[in-house]
């Protein structure tokens, strides 16, 4: 693919490098979500992590709404409820909780990394039509300095 | 003789310019289909994942199914066989959007090849023309 770059014109070099552009836009943003979501799940490990059993009977404010909250007390502290997806929750202890936070935190992490990968390759494509262009470009200049010099 | 080559010359065109623009159309429907394979996979991953979660629970952790705002209790099997059921369907659909998608692909390429040929006769009717048109100024410059 990289080898036929040669052969197209600076028009179509100029669209292929406003889609791959494009391109890596899409990805960055995706990256980016990512790694918010990843962030989400470390932030609940160690809330999760902070619930020892000598959490219990704490005084804790629980929501009622977005802006209101009543105080209450912290009665079990050994089971938590997380969501699996799709609609599903299922109760767990706290150390399958949070050993279920690290699947999500690796899983999410694993295909960050493949993501930027693609940043990465995507940002050597975009160089490599830059640089094809280029040379197109001075090679149009030259021609068109040489066709000057033998009108004079 | 030579209006008769004009009439050609446009109908031709003519048929070009509907083939491209039938083209564009199924451009646009395969744009669609490919956000549609996107979102598929999405879904089946998602799928996939709360299929193996439910797999990893323990007798002692209660499985629960998000109905509007309450959450009621499911049995884990019941749980698996719900999802399981809703990964076929996925499955099924995206062998139909993938067949849909190899079709008109297809369609796109034959109209392709018809429109280059096209051209190409067209091109071969103008050159044709101009020589005609070149030999006729120079018959007439002679005598």
């Amino acid at each position: 693919n990289m080898s036929d770059l040669d052969s197209l014109s600076l028009e179509q070099l100029n669209q292929m490098k406003q889609q791959e552009e494009a391109k890596l836009q899409n990805i960055t943003t995706n990256y980016q979500q990512l790694k918010s979501a990843q962030a989400r799940f470390i932030s609940s490990r160690s809330t999760l992590e902070n619930m020892t059993p000598s959490f219990e009977n704490s005084e804790i404010m629980v929501p009622l709404t977005q802006s209101l909250y009543v105080p209450g007390v912290a009665k079990d502290v050994k089971t938590v409820t997380v969501e699996l997806g799709t609609g599903f929750y299922a109760t767990k202890t706290v150390p399958e909780a949070v050993k279920f936070l690290q699947r999500k935190i690796d899983l999410v992490g694993k295909n960050a990394d493949g993501l930027m990968q693609v940043v990465g390759a995507t940002r050597k494509n975009i160089e490599a039509i830059v640089m094809t262009m280029q040379g197109k470009m001075d090679e149009i200049r030259s021609r068109r300095e040489a066709a000057m010099g033998a009108a004079n | 003789m030579s209006a008769l080559s004009q009439q050609q010359q446009q109908g031709l065109a003519a048929i070009v310019d509907k083939e491209m623009s039938v083209f564009k159309q199924k451009q646009e429907k395969l744009t669609k289909l490919r956000q549609k394979q996107q979102t598929l996979m999405e879904q089946h991953s998602e799928n996939e994942m709360v299929k193996a979660e439910l797999l990893l629970l323990t007798p002692s952790n209660v499985v629960y199914k998000k109905v509007g705002p309450i959450l009621m209790k499911h049995e884990r099997s019941e749980a698996v066989e719900t999802v399981e059921k809703r990964l076929e369907f996925i499955k099924g659909d995206q062998q139909k959007v993938e067949a849909q998608a190899k079709a008109l692909e297809d369609e796109m390429q034959s109209i392709v090849t018809s429109v280059r040929e096209k051209q190409m006769d067209m091109q071969r009717q103008a050159q044709e023309e101009a020589m005609k048109a070149a030999q006729q100024a120079k018959g007439e410059v002679e005598v």
